[in-house]
């Protein structure tokens, strides 16, 4: 017992001793650690932004993105130091690194202090290329391999410029005529975007002499892309209506002269296609139907052609509408409205179905087809394209039915050109 | 969140292996790994104190020590890890004697094991939060127990090679491990592209 | 003073913790991917043995056998404590590229073993100069094993490129498994050399759970 008793005391204070100790050391270590610790913060700073001497810390405003943790000021007025925190699905653990951006609004450095990559691969290289960039980020790269990470480090640099544009610190970045052009071309021609917006397209050979530097077609035969020497991008719809935007994405009215060139640059084999879609349509039809193209319309849409068509002392109007679906593939989708705006028959000549994984699935589609008769563009609604197993191809096919009912007011409510 | 989890316990399984890549725990994987029952036995052991382990030092250190006591992290640890193994032999060895029987001899070889501390140091070095700290160390704990596992089979093996003179005994055994280790070494991008 | 200095001696040669008795094995892995790690690592790894073994000769008689360990394992605890907040301190660098392995220290079958073999048998200035020697053995292992890898592995010494040999080094040696190896290769060399055999079992005669580890392995089978 007694020496039970004395273990305990023994242990007890040593325990506290060594305690007490080691309570004494840190409060000598623990001024030094903090201000090595700054010391090694500040020491990041400078190295993003050369010949910084000083910096101030800024405060963060409240709407800045959670990615962005500290915001610095050199005092000289070189620019600006953040340091950011992303976090990747990849790790708990968030990648960290320092941005410095000039008061221009370029990057002049990162340094990464904190990387999670299991193994360094990438970290030398990605980050360099962002050097020299403004918020336009033009030249950024993505690595494959290492996805997450380089997709997170970028949105981190993205929110650095949110942040620091928000705050009227720097201003905007110019985007390079290539990026807007690029970016411009998903949003003039919007039938030939795919599922996930960004235009299909293909370029055409150019004969020489010619005005434009490019011509692209829509994979899907939804209108051309034109593109002036002078950066004007012109569209051609596939009746042959032109509009013209300036590179900000602004329309701008355009010489009749430089119509005509644009209609000419095109190629024409509309009469081929025409009687193929008449062909196709007339199985919903019958036989007996007379067929009229619509000419001029100057809508901008997935409808490649449109007919008006005589039946049975009947007025009909017949669409044919080539949506790009899954893998970018281009679907066929016939259809025709009566005059009081209902569909009276839809055909998809091919559904393109997610066929990876439902080899065995069938889809069926008389009754797919039967839910959609008699709808108008105001009762129609997403679930009644909807597809099991295969909405990239469903929204298509809504999409599809939603520029035929466009282009069925068009003609019927005049507008044409 | 659960692909999260996933990723830490795969992680530490397989790509941060203790053992094998971290050289945590590296005496009994060397000592303890004749057999393969007993390198079972003493995975399991080490599993089971590893969680315990992480379930009392994470809520001790983020709700004691943090962030005025920081310092005293390696102290507290060492002796809550102590005090736990001793605690868990007592009340294994009264109340499941069946199960001391088979893990509890190698309980007090635990409390020693630098893998049991690495892995509540790190989760704490890690930013854990407690459920991800329970993974983590799990996972380290399956990293372990599959090396040693893996390894006393190679060990198996190993006994009817004929070995040159300078190398028997620990030289080989080493060597042996090096090349385990060689093949965790494939892992490391299993991870990055596990939900790529 | 005789006896004295050989007890200093005898952890760089007889009884060398590394490649003899065959302690520490983890950070002797884990630290030597290059030189100045490992001395890092051995120098700290010194101090902790010399001081935890100065105070607990002091403490021999006054410390009961009963709560021997837990008292040994607070104080050293208490020293790797210390170490690590001066490195922090004032060698940030260093404090960084050891990591986890500098508190580890606490486990380390070395500081442990001395504790439990030597100096809670012997005086003070015995004791220190047993710390001594076994921690400078310790260091002076791990620089020998962490030369090998970081020439041969990164081509370079303490971060200086070797000309030559830093377009061919084979990085593998560096990595984990290049660790084993190399440990591997030199305890044979070292065997071969002293021509006494080596040791055929991964004892922990020197650890102070050995018993029941010859225990457990012995019940086990």
């Amino acid at each position: 017992m007694k020496d039970g008793i004395k273990s305990v005391i023994v242990l007890t204070v040593i325990c506290v001793t060594v305690s007490l100790l080691v309570a004494l050391t840190n409060s000598f270590t623990a001024p030094v650690i903090k201000s090595n610790k700054d010391a090694a913060a500040t020491e990041s700073l400078k190295q993003v932004l050369e010949n910084a001497a000083d910096f101030e810390k800024l405060e963060k405003p409240l709407s800045a993105p959670e990615t962005v943790q500290e915001i610095y000021r050199e005092t000289g007025g070189l620019g600006y130091a953040v340091t950011v925190a992303v976090t990747t699905s990849y790790s708990s653990s968030p990648m960290l690194y320092t941005v410095g951006i000039s008061s221009e609004g370029k990057i002049t450095g990162i340094v990464i202090t904190s990387y999670t990559e299991s193994k360094d691969f990438g970290k030398d290289t990605y980050p360099k290329s962002y050097i020299g960039l403004d918020s336009a980020l033009n030249g950024a790269e993505l690595v494959s391999g290492v996805t997450y990470s380089s997709t997170a480090f970028k949105k981190g640099i993205e929110d650095v410029f949110a942040t620091l544009i928000d705050m009227g610190l720097i201003g905007e970045g110019e985007k390079s005529d290539e990026q807007k052009l690029k970016e411009l071309f998903d949003k003039v021609l919007p039938g030939a975007n795919n599922q996930s917006g960004t235009a299909v397209l293909k370029a055409l050979e150019l004969d020489g002499g010619s005005k434009f530097k490019n011509v692209f077609e829509a994979a899907n035969g939804a209108g051309y892309i034109l593109v002036t020497t002078d950066n004007k991008v012109i569209t051609v719809n596939p009746f042959g209506a032109v509009a013209g935007y300036d590179i900000d994405g602004n329309p701008i009215d355009l010489e009749n002269a430089l119509k005509n060139d644009a209609a000419g640059a095109v190629p024409n084999n509309s009469k081929e296609k025409e009687q193929a879609d008449v062909k196709a349509l007339k199985k919903l039809t019958g036989e007996k139907a007379m067929f009229t193209p619509a000419q001029g319309l100057n809508t901008v849409s997935t409808v490649t052609n449109a007919f008006i068509i005589q039946a049975d002392g009947e007025t009909l109007y017949g669409f044919v509408s080539r949506p790009i679906g899954y893998n970018n593939g281009s679907m066929e989708i016939y259809g025709v409205i009566t005059e009081d705006g209902k569909i009276k028959d839809i055909k998809v000549s091919e559904i393109i179905l997610y066929s990876q994984y439902y080899e065995d699935y069938e889809l069926d589609e008389s009754g797919y087809y039967e839910s959609l008769t008699g709808k108008t563009a105001d009762t129609l609604t997403d679930e009644d394209t909807l597809i099991n197993g295969a909405t990239i191809s469903g929204n298509a096919v809504n999409g599809a039915i939603k520029d035929m009912f466009k282009a069925f007011e068009a003609i019927t409510k005049g507008g044409k050109e | 969140m659960i692909k999260n989890l996933i990723v830490i316990l795969m992680a530490s399984v397989l790509v941060n292996n203790y053992v094998l890549s971290k050289f945590l725990g590296v005496c009994p994987f060397l000592g303890v790994s004749k057999k393969v029952g007993q390198a079972t036995g003493m995975g399991i052991a080490v599993i089971f104190v590893m969680l315990v382990a992480t379930a009392a030092t994470w809520p001790i250190y983020t709700y004691l020590l943090s962030p005025k006591y920081e310092y005293m992290q390696t102290i507290v640890f060492i002796l809550v890890i102590a005090a736990l193994v001793q605690f868990v032999e007592i009340v294994l060895k009264k109340y499941i004697p069946s199960l001391h029987k088979s893990l509890g001899i190698y309980l007090p070889l635990i409390t020693t094991n630098c893998a049991v501390l690495g892995v509540t140091l790190n989760n704490i070095t890690d930013g854990y939060g407690f459920i991800e700290a329970m993974v983590s160390s799990l996972g380290a704990g399956l990293g372990f127990l599959l090396a040693m596992v893996l390894f006393a089979g190679v060990r198996g093996k190993m006994e009817a090679a004929d070995i040159p003179k300078a190398f028997k005994g620990i030289p080989i055994t080493l060597i042996a491990a090096s090349i385990v280790s060689m093949s965790f070494y494939g892992f490391a991008g299993v991870i990055e592209n596990m939900f790529a | 003073m005789k006896t004295n200095l050989k007890h200093f001696i005898n952890g760089f040669v007889k009884e060398n913790p590394v490649f003899v008795l065959l302690l520490g094995t983890c950070p002797t892995l884990a630290t030597t991917t290059s030189v100045i790690s490992a001395l890092a690592m051995g120098l700290a790894a010194a101090a902790v043995l010399i001081c935890s073994n100065a105070v607990i000769s002091l403490l021999r008689k006054v410390i009961p056998d009963k709560v021997r360990i837990p008292a040994y394992i607070v104080i050293i605890a208490g020293f790797v404590t210390l170490v690590q907040m001066l490195m922090e301190a004032y060698l940030p660098s260093l404090y960084d590229m050891l990591g986890v392995y500098l508190a580890l220290i606490v486990v380390n079958c070395i500081v442990l073993g001395r504790a439990e073999m030597f100096a809670s048998k012997h005086g003070v200035g015995a004791s220190i100069l047993d710390g001594a020697g076994m921690g400078l053995g310790f260091t002076f292992s791990l620089l020998l094993m962490a030369t090998v890898r970081e020439v041969f592995g990164a081509g370079s010494f303490a971060g200086v490129e070797i000309p030559l040999l830093s377009d061919y080094a084979i990085p593998i040696l560096v990595s984990p498994p290049g660790g084993f190896f190399v440990f591997g290769m030199l305890i044979a060399i070292v065997g071969k050399l002293s021509k006494k055999p080596v040791k055929a079992e991964f004892g922990c005669e020197g650890c102070p759970n050995a018993a029941v580890c010859k225990q457990s392995t012995e019940v086990a089978e």
